[in-house]
């Protein structure tokens, strides 16, 4: 692990923080919702502290790669959230929507990330209760689907106009999920010597 | 990636990865599909698991191959696939090619 990477999470909360802070000096109004993104910060920075104090444990190292992965997708959100807001604030900005469009495109990245690695994750043969080749071909469908279910909603949401992203990111999401959902329950319902 | 990429190069390991698709496979059963010696079978194997897109699990006395291959992956297989992609066959004009898999298939036998 390179140490950009490893200080990656830490670095995007500090610059979170700053940003905080900037905007709680720029609208000092909206005190209540800066008080409450400083809270998930800091819980964030309590999931980063113990996974980094628990990875060196063998059961708790992939745990702890989630975590950080996890906690490094939110802090991008924030940050970009916070970054818009800021910007909108001083004037830079005029609208909004970009900020939005970038942070919900980035979570469709998420997505993507998550389904890429969905065919990694192997279950041992010998404690399977479905036949295993469904099981190999169920996760390369949802890894597949849920892929393609990224890129769709981060389209959705860099191209579409404002009023037709969310639900069309939504169905896109909706899409997905059943699909993967009915492959799941078909799994299950076919004997295992099929 | 790079040993993603040296994996997928090889129509042999493409092969073999298309078997595994469709189900996981003792190394025997995919041995079966290819004219090759037992010894440059299993340096394919190796650089296989070595490049992550197969896995091995043992039950029983039976060592089981299976697919560990990501989206990404995956894409790149067919994208290979499709466009018969095989740097190797054109560097076999080299001396150096195929001795790192010689090499391979000589330790697998020792």
């Amino acid at each position: 692990m390179t140490r950009l990477s490893r200080y990656r999470e830490t670095a995007l909360l500090a610059l979170s923080g700053a940003l905080i802070a900037a905007n709680w000096y720029q609208q000092p109004a909206r005190a209540a919702t800066w008080a409450a993104m400083t809270a998930f910060i800091a819980g964030m920075a309590l999931v980063l502290v113990t996974a980094a104090r628990r990875s060196d444990r063998p059961n708790w190292r992939d745990a702890s790669d989630a975590l950080k992965s996890g906690v490094f997708v939110a802090g991008l959100m924030l940050t970009m959230t916070l970054t818009a807001a800021l910007a909108k604030s001083t004037g830079l900005l005029a609208d909004v929507s970009a900020g939005r469009r970038i942070s919900m495109a980035l979570l469709g990245v998420f997505f993507v990330v998550t389904g890429n690695a969905l065919p990694k994750r192997l279950t041992p043969l010998a404690t399977m209760v479905c036949n295993p080749s469904r099981v190999q071909a169920f996760q390369r469908f949802s890894g597949w689907t849920w892929v393609l279910t990224g890129v769709a909603y981060s389209l959705a949401w860099l191209l579409l106009p404002m009023h037709y992203a969310g639900p069309a990111a939504m169905l896109a999401v909706t899409s997905g999920m059943l699909m993967i959902a009915s492959r799941l329950v078909m799994l299950f319902l076919t004997p295992r010597s099929a | 990636m790079n040993r993603v990429f040296k994996a997928l190069s090889d129509p042999t390991r493409r092969r073999v990865l298309q078997l595994l698709r469709a189900r996981p496979m003792s190394a025997g059963e995919l041995a079966d599909h290819f004219a090759v010696s037992k010894p440059t079978m299993s340096a394919h194997f190796s650089v296989l698991q070595e490049a992550g897109l197969v896995e091995t699990e043992k039950v029983g006395r039976t060592i089981w191959y299976r697919l560990k291959m990501s989206v990404l992956e995956d894409a790149l297989l067919g994208f290979a696939h499709t466009l018969g992609w095989n740097p190797a066959a054109r560097a076999r004009t080299a001396p150096s090619a195929g001795r790192a898999l010689k090499r391979r298939a000589v330790k697998a036998e020792g």
